[in-house]
């Protein structure tokens, strides 16, 4: 039982990671390799802040997700200028830069050794310490933050934000402000991450850089490639498969020690299924 | 700062300059002629250097030989990754986008295909010979050092006048170019392809024979590689094949001359802000020509 | 209530050519008023710059007293001023609704944060402009193609969602590149009607065109521009008997 409530409890963090990787990713048309970096400062500014500054759940969650967007927001202005090849080599240098920076910031965050005793969630009088009290608190976070993500791209700035993938010239032409909108969108997006990266480390209460890496970025990118772009219910879905069902390989009885290589495996071949058939993925939009 | 310490900085930096060089050439060479992020590169770098570990380590072959089929084993392995793995895309129109995120795919399965064949663990290629450095003026080489430089130029130049002297250099030109014109002049532009891709791949696989005498191989290094090798040829120049050279030098020279100024550990944000930078002010590469 | 279009001395090269050379001309509201010219004539350029995509190198651009030129191009919409593409550029992954949708200016929605604070008055606003895209459609005889990937459409109905997305925009001047061109009669007799029916509304509407019936036949005003330059400019009566045009543009062709 607690070994499935603690699937139920990384499957929420990545349901968040997912879903919000889909906001620049799907209706944005970017194809960011940065998450894990946002990701990675939510996790140390919640860490930070609940260490240093004892500070509880909600306000450690908050500074984790302004903190994740201002961050996003400032590096948008240079990334935003590139296109194509070059956003996605930009992004990908982001993301190398972040957990750099992370890495070598000792006297903040303790450079390789990582953080440890990060509290536990706090809300007023309840504390989360069983599986079961993460489970309820974590799955309760993630149904927010999926339905308003889903409010923001269903909006009619979502509709601007696909219209700006679409065509720029034509969404200039209609009075979109094509900068801005995505530099939004890449906030909002970075939010999201930093949200997870929150939960995910008053949950682990260790973090290090090791868990924020650019194989991170891509393990986020295959969940929302599989399960599919520009739609809701894609990533929810692509989490689900990708996050759940490879834990049922353990039942089937790998050894641990090649059980991440296999893992690995499997989700390199799904990238690449999906890119060959269905590049919109399960149930996507067709964007790319 | 004294002098003597400088001249050691600018010859490990043409070392390790020559090194990247060859990284750089290698993408450079792909990149301008089919525009394809081929992140897959890395493992094509790992796949030779554990040739080379089998046949020059585990099979006991001389040198050489050994050098030769990790190089001809990669030129096969570029060759068929284009043929079977890029081509069906490229030619159904997928957007380069999702040939990346293939390429991402390919990337991370052949990383965990050698360590399931392979292990984890890092491997020493070399058998056990000691060499001796030495000294020239101030600055102390390893006999390595000089051949890795030596068999760099010899490359650069190969490649050199293979391009700009034959008729597949001339066509790879073309294309690199302006894909339809080659098209319609009638360059058979998907021979070409491959061939790129081969040629790609056995020049990156001799900076794998030279780097692994010198540090081994582990299944993860293909991601640095990938990197170094998109680096140096995106400074350099995307648009051209042999800026990647240059490129490669740069990003050396950071790498080496940047200790004296820099913490070590700085250098990879130091290289990569380089990069961006790059792409925002001068996207057509430090020594790149616009065109296209 | 309507708006006229002033365009002053405006000029723009690419590298050495001169694409547009001091053009000035004016177009009226309740007026159609027509571009011609050969091909590299400079008419899609004119369009270009007077939407500020891109800029003129010189001259300047009105609507009524407002000044264009200098304008970030997303706001021009804003000031009532809105055009079409000869190549279409209608976003074709995205519904036929979706598209008319994204033609409404002063989208309160597009604000994240009246999302948050204003969410009654999103939702209203919404409402109104689904009810008015529904219309718009329901007038173009589009009403039963909503939910369609607008990519999938004929070209003839692009050419008319195209229109219906700068109908939404409610724009005072409205600028149209080809709108009739590559359609056969049945289209082109739509399309005219409804450039007709915008004219009727007090638009200020400047048409570019190649079919030199259509534009006898509709213009209130002609504008004939040659080589980046204006050549001649007069009622369609005027530049028929314009001798000059009838030599360079017309050739040997009798109009």
């Amino acid at each position: 039982m607690e070994y499935v409530l603690s699937i139920v409890i990384l499957l929420t963090i990545y349901l968040i990671l997912a879903t919000s990787l889909n906001v620049v990713l799907g209706h944005g048309g970017l194809l960011s390799l940065c998450h894990a970096g946002f990701y990675a400062i939510g996790a140390y500014a919640a860490a930070l802040t609940g260490i240093n500054l004892g500070w509880s759940f909600l306000p450690t969650a908050a500074a984790a997700v302004a903190i994740a967007a201002a961050v996003a927001a400032l590096l948008a202005l240079p990334l935003l200028k590139l296109r194509g090849d070059y956003f996605i080599l930009g992004s990908l240098g982001f993301q190398i830069i972040i957990i750099d920076i992370i890495y070598n910031s000792d006297w903040l965050t303790n450079g390789a050794l990582g953080l440890s005793r990060i509290p536990r969630p706090r809300i007023s009088g309840f504390e989360a310490i069983s599986h079961l009290d993460y489970a309820l608190l974590y799955g309760a976070v993630a149904l927010i933050a999926i339905a308003v993500l889903h409010y923001i791209t269903t909006s009619p700035f979502g509709g601007a934000l696909n219209a700006v993938r679409e065509d720029e010239v034509a969404a200039t032409a209609l009075g979109k402000n094509v900068r801005s909108i995505r530099v939004r969108a890449f906030a909002i997006s970075a939010g999201g991450a930093g949200l997870a990266g929150a939960l995910y480390a008053h949950y682990v209460t260790y973090i290090d850089p090791t868990s924020f890496t650019f194989t991170e970025s891509v393990y986020i990118l295959s969940l929302v490639i599989v399960g599919g772009v520009a739609t809701t219910r894609g990533p929810i879905l692509g989490a689900l498969l990708l996050v759940a069902a490879p834990e049922m390989l353990r039942f089937v009885g790998f050894s641990s020690d090649m059980d991440s290589n296999l893992r690995q495996l499997l989700y390199g071949l799904l990238l690449i299924l999906f890119a060959f058939v269905r590049p919109s993925g399960i149930a996507g939009r067709s964007v790319f | 700062m004294n002098l003597a310490l400088i001249a050691q900085s600018v010859g490990n930096a043409l070392a390790t300059g020559a090194i990247f060089g060859l990284m750089g050439l290698s993408f450079g060479l792909i990149y301008s002629t089919t525009r394809i992020l081929h992140f897959a590169h890395g493992s094509v770098y790992v796949c030779a250097a554990y040739f080379f570990y089998a046949a020059y380590v585990a099979a006991d072959w001389p040198l050489l030989p050994s050098a030769i089929a990790a190089v001809l084993g990669a030129g096969l392995l570029g060759f068929v990754v284009m043929r079977l793995f890029y081509e069906p895309m490229v030619r159904r129109g997928t957007s380069g986008a999702v040939v990346m995120i293939a390429s991402l795919g390919l990337f991370i399965v052949i990383e965990n295909l050698v360590v399931l064949v392979f292990g984890n663990d890092s491997r020493v290629i070399s058998k056990g010979e000691v060499q001796q450095g030495l000294l020239i003026g101030n600055v102390y080489v390893t006999p390595l050092q000089l051949a890795s430089f030596a068999v760099a130029l010899a490359t650069f130049a190969i490649v050199f006048l293979l391009v700009t002297r034959s008729k597949l250099g001339r066509g790879l030109r073309a294309i690199a170019d302006n894909p339809a014109v080659g098209e319609i002049v009638g360059i058979d532009v998907r021979l070409l392809n491959y061939l790129v891709f081969a040629l790609g791949s056995m020049v990156l696989a001799i900076a794998a024979v030279l780097m692994g005498l010198d540090i081994g191989v582990s299944p993860g290094m293909g991601l640095s590689v990938v990197l170094i090798a998109t680096i140096a040829a995106i400074i350099g120049g995307a648009n051209s094949m042999f800026a990647g050279i240059a490129g490669g030098f740069l990003v050396g020279a950071v790498q080496s001359m940047g200790v004296l100024w820099i913490d070590p550990r700085w250098q990879n944000l130091l290289i990569f802000s380089a990069l961006i930078v790059v792409l925002v002010v001068r996207p057509t590469g430090v020594f790149g020509t616009a065109q296209r | 209530m309507g708006l006229p279009l002033r365009v002053e001395n405006v000029s723009k090269r690419f590298g050495g050519l001169a694409a547009l050379d001091g053009v000035s001309l004016q177009a009226m509201p309740g007026e159609i008023t027509s571009i011609i010219g050969q091909n590299g004539a400079g008419k899609t350029t004119l369009l270009n710059t007077i939407t500020q995509l891109p800029p003129p190198d010189g001259g300047q651009v009105f609507a009524g007293e407002v000044e264009l030129t200098g304008m970030a191009p997303h706001k021009i919409p804003a000031r009532g001023v809105v055009r079409t593409f000869q190549q279409l550029r209608i976003f074709s992954r995205l519904s036929v609704l979706e598209n008319v949708l994204l033609g409404f200016q002063h989208n309160t929605g597009e604000r994240l944060w009246n999302l948050v604070a204003r969410p009654g008055a999103v939702r209203a606003q919404r409402k109104d402009h689904h009810d008015r895209a529904r219309g718009i459609l329901a007038e173009l005889e589009l009403a039963d193609m909503l939910d369609v990937e607008a990519g999938t459409l004929s070209y003839g109905l692009q050419k008319l969602l195209s229109l219906a997305r700068a109908i939404a925009t409610d724009a005072q001047i409205l600028m149209l590149d080809e709108p009739t061109s590559g359609l056969s009669g049945d289209f082109v007799a739509r399309i005219l009607a409804i450039v007709k029916g915008m004219r009727a509304r007090g638009r200020t509407v400047v048409l570019v065109e190649h079919d030199m019936d259509v534009v006898f036949d509709i213009s209130d005003r002609i504008v004939v521009l040659d080589h980046g330059r204006l050549f001649a400019h007069g009622t369609p009566a005027e530049i028929r008997g314009h001798e000059g045009v009838r030599e360079i543009y017309f050739g040997s062709r009798v109009a």
